[in-house]
């Protein structure tokens, strides 16, 4: 029963992808959209049913072999597949968000030339995203974490025509090629060390004691680990791409690049947790690399007029806070950030792209205005995101971001630096997304000729879904402290189910500071969401004078860091010197010649045996004579040696 | 010798029996109706029904394996899997004659008959367990094939390939009867069964039993094209009309292979009896690999291009049927060779398939630089091209690169190292001339003036199913391979 559920859960995408496939050229957006979006919603029944089988299991967990993909001495690799509480999350957000955003791709879609080639290339990425999540062990896990990396870089150039669209996918894929080369040297020092690369026995095997230092192979092999997870889910110094990415159709950045793949890193380190706490040192570097990028992704979100790019940098910032999250041992709330990030985010990007949608595909904020009145069901919807991403309660992201923060506060691993990065993160979220809100909702109409209406229902519908969910998803973790005054005590429902695979860390922090802390972020945040409004509604200088002050610092962060001109300057221009060095010298003058010698040696050669076939007959009977001839003397005279 | 005739031996006959039966079908309708050709379509499904007959007989009958008639003739399950190979074979080529210009017209149904028959000569040669019944049906298959090239309709090139095609096979005929004389002389039998026991001894001792193995050795040679015997393989081939190019290339080809088979398993060739002979072997095959992947490098024809990489593809089933020679478990040297031997029948009846699609007119010769552009203009076509091409270069996962690796590890499990060497060298150097049509298809800007010339509908569904089949079974290849092992079992 489980066997087949789950093939029906990873094949229907396969085939919707194959349907489409086939039938690349044709223009019905109505079929092709039918056909992917049904095939989505299948896999999403499947997850349902699927989640319910790992609750009823006795131990949570359902293990699916399909068969020995590779048996090659000591490593055994089978198309194993795994679900359990993590996974089986994983796969309701991946299909249940994934089929909302088939359908809104629908709408969105319907001038595109190619719908059934995007909708084929659409289910691809959630076969290979089921993959990944589902996948037993490490090496079936990179097929998946290839696949989706392959179909972001062909759904970021969807429109390849546009070379600087083309140029982003491009790279978005060799960005993410460096992260993978972490990744695979981390699965090979893990498979050197322990001999295994399934998930269940890792973790099983790890010592009890955590190593010390940054030679242990363990350190070395997360710290690789990690890197690919940098390259994946947009961290620093990796993130570069995804900001580009953002060149691809609007619900693909919604899909991939907000709510599933990117945060592919952060459930690689949930589904290890065991090893990565064995590791201190390396979650150090990630709890730091995490809240450095949300606080300096948030800085660049602050200066951009493009609302794909806000988004965009909003995305990095919060994929910081979930590896702030685990970096500091707090791997549920760090899953249960992604979980509420991925509605929210969700919910905006698809926003954003009915707004695009019905603007033209003008992405501009300041060309935007008033659009509160066109648009209603947008802008509620929108509104509920912006209210969950502030963290305003009872919204979802206040329970996530809080638990975050507070842990980041409290626990072990954590410290009050990582809480003031976070603290600083989320005024800068507070006021970017309110300064969005400002510029496209609420200001005045900058533009009058276009004849901008609200979108159809097939892109409403998924909008008002996951704003219900941006709106309600906290109730699934609310924290300790809360629940103890509630009537009820209503349980923290994700972390108990979470609890059963993942590390837990026992926090013995007081109540009171941590109804402090958090009264004080949900200060910090409606403080800084007031001062964006008065800046851009009520026009107080503020921003300008602030600007003015401070121009070459903000002039940096506009143009974010210069990160890519450095990249460019430092890594990509002398790394093309030295590719030309070797092609021209090394490969043209040196191997090239080698290999050009041998091939025409090899040709005449060939002419030379071909000059025997000159088409007379007596002459082949010749050969055929001779041949017998000399072997039948040979082995006569050489018999009995 | 005391002949005896159970009636129970007819039945595991009865696969050709069937077969005759059915070739005279079209023969006899032509005949009452006042010798006026029946439909094509209509000899088509009679042959049909005929080979399929023949597979349902040969699905039936053979229970275990035996001797019959007076061990004349022996059922194990490499008959049987040759039966499969044979009727494949036949079946596609019929197919591919039905739709060629120069065999479909007015003697089509004579064409069907000859071919047919040609198919009952090659089983009675993958049967039979006595030189004496394979030289009969050698010469059974050999005629039929010398009058259907000279069928053709194009009227320079096929007459002058049935013409050389005779006198040399004639030739090759000779040496090979005069081989078997001479094992006769020396052992006094022709039986493979009985030469077992007694030819390990009278290789090493009986200077005219070794002669006579060398003799029939090198008939054998001559029928598979091994050098020096290769020299007619391009001119027929290429002279031949393509749907008899195919069946040649596979039908012929994989029985002689049979023949080697079951000639090697009488176990002449251990280190010990004579090194000589293992090493002319060794010689043999590595040379027949070079002449066919060097030659096939300059080619500029398609045809010709392809009759010499059945030349070295011939070579590297020798490396296999030296190995299954010199090792000790027959039955797993024997399935490396049918496994090869299977995969080789798809990929070429695909390719040539390719050729007979594209040649419109009568005597047209295919360049290789024609395919250029074939990719836009028929993009299945090329795509199930390209894959037959990358399974005969032996790319993974197609099923050529898992038949290379079973072959070329036999070898090495045999201690043939360098034969398996040499077999990946050729790969390498077959790589440039199989990769550059795949070039010429996809990556070329002019524009295709290749045409099919009338609907061959049939000829364009085998070619993609052969390019399917190349793929899955490549994909399945270790599960498929220990099915032939099993169901090849010891030879008898």
């Amino acid at each position: 029963m489980e066997k087949t559920l789950l093939s029906i859960l990873l094949l229907t995408p396969v085939i919707g992808f194959l349907i489409n496939g086939i039938r690349f050229r044709s223009k019905n957006i109505k079929v092709a959209g039918s056909i992917g979006t049904g095939a989505a919603l299948i896999s999403f029944i499947c997850s349902v049913a699927l989640f319910f089988k790992v609750k009823a299991a006795p131990d949570h967990m359902v293990l699916v072999k399909f068969f020995d993909w590779i048996n090659i001495g000591s490593l055994n690799i089978a198309a194993e597949f795994l679900v359990d509480p993590i996974s089986s999350i994983m796969i309701l957000i991946i299909t249940g968000v994934g089929t909302l955003i088939h359908l809104f791709s629908i709408g969105y879609m319907d001038h595109d030339e190619r719908p059934a080639k995007y909708f084929s290339y659409l289910n691809f990425f959630l076969f290979n995203m089921l993959v990944l999540v589902l996948a037993s062990s490490l090496p079936l896990m990179f097929v998946g974490w290839e696949g989706v990396g392959l179909c972001s870089y062909l759904l970021i150039g969807f429109w390849f025509t546009d070379k600087e669209k083309a140029a982003a996918g491009m790279k978005a894929f060799i960005t993410n090629r460096i992260g993978d080369a972490g990744f695979l040297l981390g699965m090979f020092m893990l498979f050197y060390t322990f001999g295994t690369l399934s998930f269940g026995e890792l973790n099983e095997m790890m010592p009890a004691i955590p190593e010390i230092g940054w030679a242990g192979p363990v350190t070395l092999a997360c710290l690789f680990l990690f890197i690919g997870a940098t390259g994946k889910s947009a961290q620093i110094p990796l993130y570069v791409w995804l900001p580009d990415a953002m060149a691809g159709p609007t619900p693909v950045s919604a899909l991939i690049h907000a709510a599933t793949m990117v945060t592919a890193g952060i459930y690689m380190i949930v589904r290890m947790s065991p090893v990565f706490m064995v590791a201190p040192n390396v979650m150090m570097v990630i709890a730091t690399i995490g809240g450095l990028t949300a606080v300096l992704a948030a800085a660049v979100g602050l200066t951009q007029w493009d609302i794909k790019k806000v988004l965009a940098y909003s995305t990095v910032s919060q994929l910081g806070y979930m590896f702030l999250a685990v970096g500091t041992g707090a791997f549920i709330p760090g899953f249960f950030h992604l979980m509420t990030h991925a509605f929210f985010k969700a919910l905006m990007f698809l926003g954003a792209g009915s707004i695009i949608h019905a603007m033209h595909h003008e992405q501009d904020m300041r060309k935007m205005g008033g659009l509160k009145k066109k648009m209603p069901i947008t802008y509620w919807t929108f509104m509920f995101g912006w209210l969950a991403i502030i963290g305003m309660p009872p919204f979802a992201g206040f329970f996530s971001k809080d638990e975050i923060l507070w842990l980041a506060w409290a626990s072990p691993l954590g410290s009050k630096w990582l809480w003031a990065l976070g603290m600083i993160g989320a005024a800068m979220t507070a006021f970017y997304m309110t300064r969005l809100m400002c510029l496209v909702f609420w200001g005045e109409e900058t533009r009058s000729d276009h004849k901008v209406k609200e979108s159809g229902l097939t892109m409403t519908f998924p909008l008002m879904v996951l704003g219900f969910l941006s709106a309600t998803a906290g109730f699934l973790g609310i924290p300790h402290v809360i629940s103890a005054v509630l009537p009820g005590h209503p349980p923290n429902i994700l972390g108990d189910w979470l609890g059963h695979t993942v590390v837990h860390l026992d926090i013995h922090g007081s109540a009171i500071t941590e109804w402090l802390l958090m009264g004080w972020s949900v200060t910090v945040a409606g403080a800084s969401a007031l001062l964006a409004y008065y800046c851009y509604i009520k026009k107080i200088t503020f921003v300008d004078k602030f600007t003015e002050q401070f121009k070459p610092l903000h002039q940096l962060v506009e143009k974010k860091y210069l990160v890519d001109e450095l990249y460019q300057a430092k890594i990509i221009t002398p790394l093309i010197g030295v590719s030309k060095i070797l092609w021209s010298d090394i490969d043209v003058s040196f191997v090239d010649k080698c290999t050009h010698l041998l091939s025409r040696f090899a040709v005449s050669c060939g002419k030379g045996f071909r000059s025997f076939q000159n088409g007379n007959m007596q002459t082949y009977a010749f050969y055929m004579l001779l041949g017998s001839a000399v072997t039948l003397f040979y082995i006569m005279t050489g018999m009995g040696k | 010798m005391n002949i005896q005739l159970e009636p129970s031996s007819i039945t595991f006959v009865t696969p050709a029996i069937a077969l005759f039966f059915f070739s005279l079908v079209p023969l006899f309708m032509k005949v009452f109706r006042g010798n006026k050709e029946p439909s094509s379509f209509s000899v088509l499904i009679y042959s049909f029904l005929g080979l399929i007959v023949a597979a349902g007989l040969s699905v039936i009958f053979p229970a275990e394996s035996s001797l019959v008639f007076s061990g004349a003739l022996v059922f194990d399950g490499l008959s049987i899997w040759s039966n499969f190979l044979i009727i494949l074979a036949t079946g596609f080529s019929i197919v591919y004659a039905r739709e060629h210009l120069e065999t479909c017209h007015r003697q089509f149904s004579e064409i069907v008959f000859l071919m047919m028959n040609a198919a009952v000569g090659m089983m009675i040669v993958a049967w039979s367990n006595d030189l004496i019944i394979t030289f009969i049906g050698i010469e059974i298959m050999s005629l039929c094939l010398y009058i259907l090239i000279a069928l053709s309709d194009e009227e320079k090139l096929s007459k002058e390939a049935a013409f050389k095609y005779f006198v040399l096979g004639s030739l090759g005929s000779a040496i090979f009867l005069f081989g078997i004389a001479f094992i006769y002389g020396g052992s006094g039998t022709t039986q493979f069964s009985l030469l077992k026991s007694a030819s390990f001894e009278l290789v090493s001792t009986s200077p005219v039993f070794l002669s006579g193995i060398v003799m029939t050795l090198l008939g054998l040679c001559f029928k598979a094209g091994v050098f020096p015997f290769h020299s007619w393989v391009p001119d027929v081939y290429q002279g031949s009309p393509t749907p008899l190019t195919t069946f040649m290339s596979t039908g012929v080809k994989v029985v002689t292979f049979v023949v080697f088979l079951r000639f090697f398993a009488t176990g002449f060739l251990m280190p010990e009896s004579s090194e000589t002979l293992l090493n002319v072997m060794q010689v043999l095959a590595v040379i027949t690999m070079l002449i066919g992947n060097l030659c096939a490098l300059g080619q500029k024809s398609f045809k010709r291009m392809l009759a010499y990489s059945s030349l070295s593809h011939t070579g590297y089933v020798l490396v296999g049927i030296i190995s299954m020679g010199l090792g000790g478990g027959y039955a797993v040297g024997a399935s490396g060779v049918l496994f090869y031997s299977f995969g080789y029948l798809l990929m070429t009846l695909g390719t040539f398939g390719v050729a007979s699609l594209y040649e419109s007119r009568v005597g047209q010769e295919i360049y290789i630089e024609d395919l250029k552009g074939l990719g836009r203009k028929n993009p299945w076509v090329a795509i199930s091209l390209s894959l037959l091409l990358l399974s005969l270069a032996g790319i993974p996962p197609t099923v050529g690169f898992f038949g290379k690796l079973f072959i070329f590890s036999a070898a090495i499990q045999n201690g043939l190292i360098w034969l398996a060497v040499w077999g990946v060298i050729n790969s390498v150097i077959s790589v440039y001339y199989y990769l550059k049509p795949i070039v010429h298809m996809f990556f070329s800007e002019d524009e295709c003036m290749l045409s099919s010339g009338r609907s061959k509908q049939l000829t364009e569904f085998s070619v993609g199913l052969m390019a399917t089949l190349v793929l899955l079974v490549g994909f399945m290849s270790s599960s498929f391979y220990e099915f032939v092992t099993k169901s090849v079992g010891q030879l008898f």
